[in-house]
This record gives structure tokens, sequence and C-alpha cells, in this order.
């Protein structure tokens, strides 16, 4: 028997009050066939490792719930988003899809886009179609910021521009391997896949046909 | 043979990954400062890591304590329990401040960078404090002791 143990039946006869010999009449002695020490051991082990279970249940739940949830998005895989990778414009692709696992520089290209859209207004979404890692922009409408530079996500922001114009994005910060980030009007509901070094800008043309 | 396997396996565990998921708890709040100061120099919000980090540090930290063969790690180095539920809500509480700071700092404005910094220095003092009636009231204790 191991002094771990001895001293675990130590401290359960303790407790109780009565020393093991008594425990067992006249024959005083124990034995682990008898079941008794055994039990009695295997519950203060038990009472020990209740707190463990409980604090592993709420770690493991707090793992699975943070992995589950942590936004993880992998690359679209369908064919329009391949086509959007080829031809960097795409009418087949909704706002916030992913092209790429990391940052690629595809080249900065300006847009002239010709639409038919009736009203003054119209919303423009822009996100990071490759890596979340930290590029910032800024978008200028007719030479006016929107707003001050933030940090594109995978979720698309929206912005509210003038359906005749000229809309810039500017790279303002790369977080490595370019300023990558896609843009959808819904003005023609197409998205135009772009980067923008740091301090340059693309610029798109809003006219109506 | 079945005890000396489970002790293999739970040797094996702490070995991988739990050396790890050590490392990870006692450099988290060491970084945290130095990431902070990172974050404010640049004036830009990082790379959000610290779910991550949370969620692979619980996985194996729940597994290894509701598997009963890997309990034994926890017989066997007695202050490990103490150690693991401090630090782990230690590296929850300085990545969630991490990730209230970056969230201000995704925007270039200095009055939200502000407003963030101090949210954030709010929730840590806020946290630990919580942390320490709860510890106080419900002493963590090593499995040994209990």
């Amino acid at each position: 028997m191991t002094e771990k143990k001895k001293d675990l039946r130590t401290k359960l006869e303790e407790a109780r009050g009565t020393p093991k010999s008594k425990q067992r009449g006249s024959m005083g002695e124990s034995h682990p066939s008898w079941g008794e020490p055994e039990t009695a051991e295997k519950s203060i082990r038990k009472r020990n490792d209740r707190p463990l279970k409980i604090f592993g249940a709420i770690c493991l739940a707090i793992g699975i719930g943070t992995v589950a949830f942590s936004g993880s998005t992998s690359p679209s895989s369908s064919e329009a988003a391949k086509n959007a990778l080829e031809t960097k414009v795409s009418s087949g692709v909704s706002a916030g899809t992913i092209l790429l696992r990391s940052d690629e520089n595809i080249g900065a290209k300006d847009y002239t886009i010709e639409h038919t859209h009736a009203g003054d207004q119209a919303k423009l979404w822009i996100w990071d179609y490759a890596a979340e890692d930290g590029d910032f922009v800024q978008v200028i409408v007719d030479g006016v910021p929107t707003s001050e530079p933030f940090m594109i996500k995978h979720k698309p922001k929206v912005i509210t521009v003038p359906a005749i114009g000229t809309i810039e994005v500017k790279g303002i910060r790369d977080g490595g391997g370019g300023i990558t980030y896609a843009v959808r009007y819904e003005a023609n509901g197409t998205s135009y896949f772009n980067s923008a070094p740091e301090g340059e800008f693309n610029t798109y043309t809003l006219k109506r046909k | 043979m079945k005890s000396k396997l489970a002790a293999a396996a739970a040797i094996l565990y702490f070995i991988f990954p739990m050396s790890i998921v050590l490392i990870i708890l006692i450099f988290t709040p060491i970084m945290f400062l130095s990431d902070v100061s990172t974050i404010r120099t640049a004036g830009f919000a990082g790379p959000q890591t610290g779910i991550a980090m949370i969620g692979i540090c619980g996985l194996f930290i729940g597994i290894s304590m509701l598997v009963p063969a890997l309990r034994r790690m926890y017989r066997a180095i007695p202050w490990l329990y103490a150690f693991i539920t401090i630090f782990f809500i230690n590296v929850i509480i300085a990545n969630t401040a991490l990730m209230i700071l970056n969230k201000g700092y995704e925007v270039t404005n200095s009055t939200r960078h502000t407003i963030f910094l101090i949210l954030m220095i709010v929730f840590i003092i806020g946290a630990r404090l919580a942390m320490s009636i709860y510890f106080k009231k419900r002493p963590v204790t090593s499995v040994e002791v209990r």
C-alpha cells in the first residue's frame, strides 16, 4: 500500500472518529477485497475530483464555444468565386465573399462603372476578401472622406455613396501582404476585388448610362 | 497494466499538449503590456488571436480534467490545478481586454481610442476584483489538500 493510500485511510478514520480496527470487529484487519477501504478511497477521490470535473466542463465549453464562434472563415470554393479571382470583377458573388486565405498582391486597378440605378444614392459594401490581418482603408467620395480610416474585415462595412461621382479607396495601413479589399456597388450589383498600396488610391468613377 | 497505460497517457498528455498550454498561460499575461503598447504606438488594431488562444487552452485543459486517466496529472502535481485555474482566468481577462482595445483601434479616431482604452482598464480592474472576491470566498486549493 502506498503512503498516499495510507494517508487517505487515516483521514477517513479521523473523520469517522473510530479507528479502522474497531470498525471491523474482533478481527480488526483490513483487506482490499472487503471493499470498504477501497470504496472510501474512491469516495474521497470522487469528492476531490468534483471541482476538476466542473472546471474542466467549463473550460471545454469555453473551448468549443470559442472555436465554433470564432468566425474563422475559409475561402469560397464556388465557381463564381474562382472566376472572380481570375477576372477581379464579379456580379455572381455576394458581399463578404472570401477568395483567398492569405493576402496576395493582385495589382491595383481603377474602374469606370456605368449603371442604370435610378436613385441619387446607393450602398457600397467594402470588406477584406483575403486574410483579416489588420488592413486599413479610407473611402473618399468626390474628394471628401466619408469617415475616418477603418480596418477592413471579412464582415462587409456598408457605406452610402452618391450614385454618380468619384469614389476613391485609399490604402492606409498594410497589415501584411498588401491591402486587399473588395468593394461591391449596389448601383450595378457588381463586386470589384482590388488592392491599394499604402497611401495610394483606387478610383471608381460612377456614371449613369 | 491498465493503470500503467493510464499513467503513460497522462505523462504523454502533460508533455504535449499541456506543456504548450502552460507556456501560453504563463506568457500571455506577461506579453499583455507589450501588446497594448504595440497597438497604442502603431495606432492601429492588430490581428485578433486572443479568441483562438482561449479556445485552444480551454479545449486541452477541459479534456485533461474530464478524462479520468489524464486527471492523474493533477494528483501527481498537486499545484497544477490551482495554477491552471488562476492562470486560465488571467488569460481570458488579458485577451478580452486586448479585444476591447483592438475594437477601439479598428477606426482611426483619437477620441474612440481613449474611450476604449478607459473601457479596457475598467474591465481589467472589474474582472480582477471579481476574480479576487470569488477566490477569497472559494479558495482554490491544490488537489491533495482538499
